[in-house]
């Protein structure tokens, strides 16, 4: 079976500034992978191009084999680091959306998860606080039967008890056949769950390891390594 | 999907559209009786009340029509809106994301735009009729009788039910075009990497000039092979047949179509 995601030559400019520079990357199946980067480092480039928000300015990425497009989203559930639910629209009513465009979206998965936040179906986004709306968002996106979750800073910016909400709510969640790829400059937060870390700077990527791998080669945690590796 | 994105576009536009159109009927009626009251002291002998009748007909239409422009261009600024936060916006990273054709994106919000304008110019229409004194017991008749399509009409000889229904239908390729150049203009605004909503309306007024060049370049092409009054005349006029303005409608909305369609499938560009 192909990797669930393979770059080859990725190249993404702004004007003169190049975001990823030739990036070469394969992604496998059944991991939960760390893409971990400081900011600006091209981490959110690259999960753009893979969600066709972005377009490549040379070389090529595929999803599950086949090119960014109509069939490659039914396979990736995206979580952007930004709320794009129309506030307007009831709980219930951003539920029935995400069931009526994705086939494998499991709602009852979805009403339970919010059940447990007490969030009321027929609550209105707009009454949320943005750290709930981030939820609701978060919920949606692990209520599907993906085979590629992406999540973009999902514990950005939020108070510790959320992050081992989200935490919770990503490794309880998901497809275990799938992979999960998390964008973070927390370490520390994540590492636990990581399989894998991917380092990326200034569009290159640095290193592709296993967690484990680095903690025994490296004599510390991921978290330590990244430091070092990062440091000013 | 079209089907469900439709579904949704409505959904998103008629909690706002449809209390709007309510108010410009509620406001028609209104002064419609309003001002039928009024008349009737308006001539009175009574001096002082003639006069504030008069007045008062006077404000009545003067916030009438103040109200129908603002929900009208409200209306249409809210389109407009709603098309570029949905589709270039925080939202559109949910809207592009999902496992849709493009096509079925512009289409369904095409759609339903061009159903809204209709809707708001059709009420703006009778309530007009309405509130300036048109009989409304004969709407329909002077409706396909020849008065509001007579933009679209000049040159020709004949009034008849077919060209009525041309004319309509050319106004609603018209209004296509329109919709679609406000798409084509957001779509490749989204391309600058700074001041998107100026570069999209920098690109509106491009187009703008570059329709008006054309149509200017086609009259005086007829004004050259014209050699009689008549032909200097359709140089002026050709215009506003329905044949030319269902052509331009047309060509207008594929050419626009096409470039917001390639922007979004080949350039999109959520920075």
């Amino acid at each position: 079976m192909a990797p669930i995601v393979q770059c080859m030559g990725l190249t993404k400019n702004y004007g003169r500034k190049t975001a990823l520079n030739s990036i070469y990357l394969n992604l496998e199946r059944g991991r939960i992978i760390g893409l971990l980067g400081p900011n600006g480092s091209g981490k959110t480039t690259l999960i753009k191009i893979m969600n066709g928000l972005l377009k490549p300015t040379a070389g090529e990425i595929l999803i599950g084999g086949i090119k960014p497009g109509v069939e490659a989203k039914f396979h990736i559930s995206y979580l952007p680091e930004r709320t794009y639910l129309q506030p307007h629209m009831k709980v219930m009513e951003i539920v029935e959306y995400f069931r009526d465009f994705y086939p494998d979206f499991q709602p009852e998965r979805a009403y339970d998860m919010l059940a447990r936040l007490q969030i009321q179906p027929y609550e209105r986004l707009k009454n949320l606080s943005k750290g709930m709306k981030e939820k609701v968002q978060l919920i949606l996106v692990m209520s599907r039967d993906a085979d590629l979750y992406v999540l973009d800073e999902p514990i950005a910016g939020v108070d510790p008890a959320s992050r081992d909400y989200i935490l919770h709510t990503v490794v309880a969640n998901y497809n275990r056949n799938a992979t999960i790829l998390l964008s973070t400059h927390l370490i520390s937060d994540v590492e636990n769950i990581l399989d894998e870390v991917v380092f990326i700077r200034q569009g290159s990527i640095l290193l592709q390891a296993g967690a484990e791998q680095i903690r025994r080669n490296e004599g510390k945690s991921v978290d330590q390594f990244f430091r070092e590796v990062f440091a000013c | 999907m079209l089907g469900k994105l439709m579904k949704y576009e409505w959904k998103a536009s008629w909690k706002l559209l449809l209390p709007a159109n309510l108010v410009i009927v509620c406001l028609s009626v209104m002064t419609w009786i309003a001002n039928d009251v009024a008349e009737k002291s308006l001539f009175s002998e009574d001096r002082v009340d003639g006069l504030m009748s008069g007045i008062f007909i006077l404000i009545m239409m003067l916030s009438y029509a103040l109200s129908v422009i603002t929900v009208f261009v409200g209306g249409y600024i809210y389109l407009l809106w709603r098309f570029y936060t949905s589709t270039y916006g925080d939202q559109g990273y949910l809207l592009h994301t999902l496992p849709v054709d493009k096509h079925h994106i512009i289409v369904a919000k095409a759609l339903v735009s061009a159903f809204w304008i209709l809707v708001m110019t059709l009420v703006i229409y009778m309530s007009a009729w309405l509130v300036f004194g048109g009989d409304t017991k004969d709407f329909f008749g002077e409706l396909f009788g020849g008065h509001w399509y007579l933009p679209i009409y000049v040159g020709r000889e004949e009034l008849n039910v077919f060209t009525a229904i041309m004319a309509i239908v050319a106004a609603v390729a018209g209004v296509f075009a329109k919709i679609m150049q406000v798409a084509a203009s957001a779509s490749l605004g989204q391309l600058s990497a700074n001041h998107k909503v100026l570069a999209s309306f920098g690109f509106y007024i491009a187009f703008n000039a570059l329709r008006s060049m054309l149509q200017g370049m086609i009259s005086v092409l007829i004004f050259m092979i014209a050699d009689d009054g008549e032909g200097i005349l359709n140089g002026l006029t050709w215009r506003y047949s329905w044949e030319p303005a269902l052509l331009l409608g047309l060509l207008y909305s594929a050419g626009f179509y096409l470039i917001t369609w390639h922007v979004m499938e080949h350039k999109l560009n959520l920075e």
